[in-house]
């Protein structure tokens, strides 16, 4: 199982399918959250994570095992809902109190 | 960063539909797609990959709002970036729950990121939410997505 520290994140990707539209969407809404964290917040098609730099992968449960698969060594946190999600809410909280973050 | 002329040319009077009707998400998905064919922005090929696309992954977001939008491979058969507002006089019923606004989305970069970016925002408040459900003038629905929230 995957795991980083918060003060080792720089940035986070948002994966989904074609990369234009869901991802888009939760990215802006997690940059606002972490906009005092100093922590990018990008977006990308789920095939190309590889290529993308990242400490942490942040994915809709449907194409959570594409990402893993992708990148096997990343901590992947997987959402249900694009807008307002709980385990989103949880990863902010965790880069806020400087925890370790784990896949989940 | 996108010049505000760019960024408004993304989402156009004639991209928005209040008075829709659909019997089914294919129908729903196809209307978008075929709005986006008549704005010159994509080809039929774009809009077909906008319906394979919803069945494998559907885009509804929750609150009764859904983005279809095509593969990345489609990205080919997109000429222009767009946005097109299609909302339907009675809700279509999508996988987990009932959609009354598709927002469908042509793009082949980032041009539209900050404009879906304002959805986002418009749709988290309550009230910008409600006026995207309700209003009848497509004027206040593109001005309020242009200017995000």
């Amino acid at each position: 199982m995957a795991s980083v520290s918060a003060s080792d994140v720089k940035q986070i990707v948002v994966a989904c399918e074609a990369g234009m539209g869901s991802s888009v969407m939760v990215a802006r809404q997690l940059a606002k959250q972490l906009k005092s964290q100093e922590i990018t917040v990008v977006h990308s098609p789920v095939n190309q994570l590889a290529e993308t730099p990242h400490q942490i992968v942040l994915v809709h449960r449907g194409l959570s095992a594409r990402a893993k698969q992708a990148v096997p060594d990343s901590v992947v946190i997987i959402f249900d809902m694009f807008l307002g999600d709980l385990n989103i809410a949880k990863l902010v909280g965790a880069l806020q109190n400087g925890d370790t973050i784990s896949d989940g | 960063m996108e010049t505000p002329s760019q960024m408004a040319d993304l989402l156009q009077l004639a991209g928005i539909t209040l008075d829709a009707t659909a019997s089914s998400r294919e129908e729903a998905v196809s209307i978008c797609g075929s709005l986006l064919v008549d704005l010159g922005a994509v080809s039929q090929e774009y809009a077909d990959a906008m319906w394979e696309r919803e069945q494998v992954f559907p885009s509804e977001l929750g609150d009764g709002f859904a983005i279809p939008h095509g593969t990345d491979e489609s990205r080919q058969h997109v000429m222009f970036d767009q946005l097109v507002f299609v909302r339907f006089t009675e809700p279509v019923s999508w996988v987990n729950e009932d959609i009354s606004v598709c927002v469908g989305i042509a793009s082949q970069g980032d041009g539209h990121v900050e404009i879906l970016g304002n959805l986002a925002d418009l749709l988290m408040e309550e009230e910008s939410a409600h006026t995207l459900r309700t209003s009848s003038d497509p004027e206040v629905i593109r001005d309020l997505i242009l200017k995000g929230a």
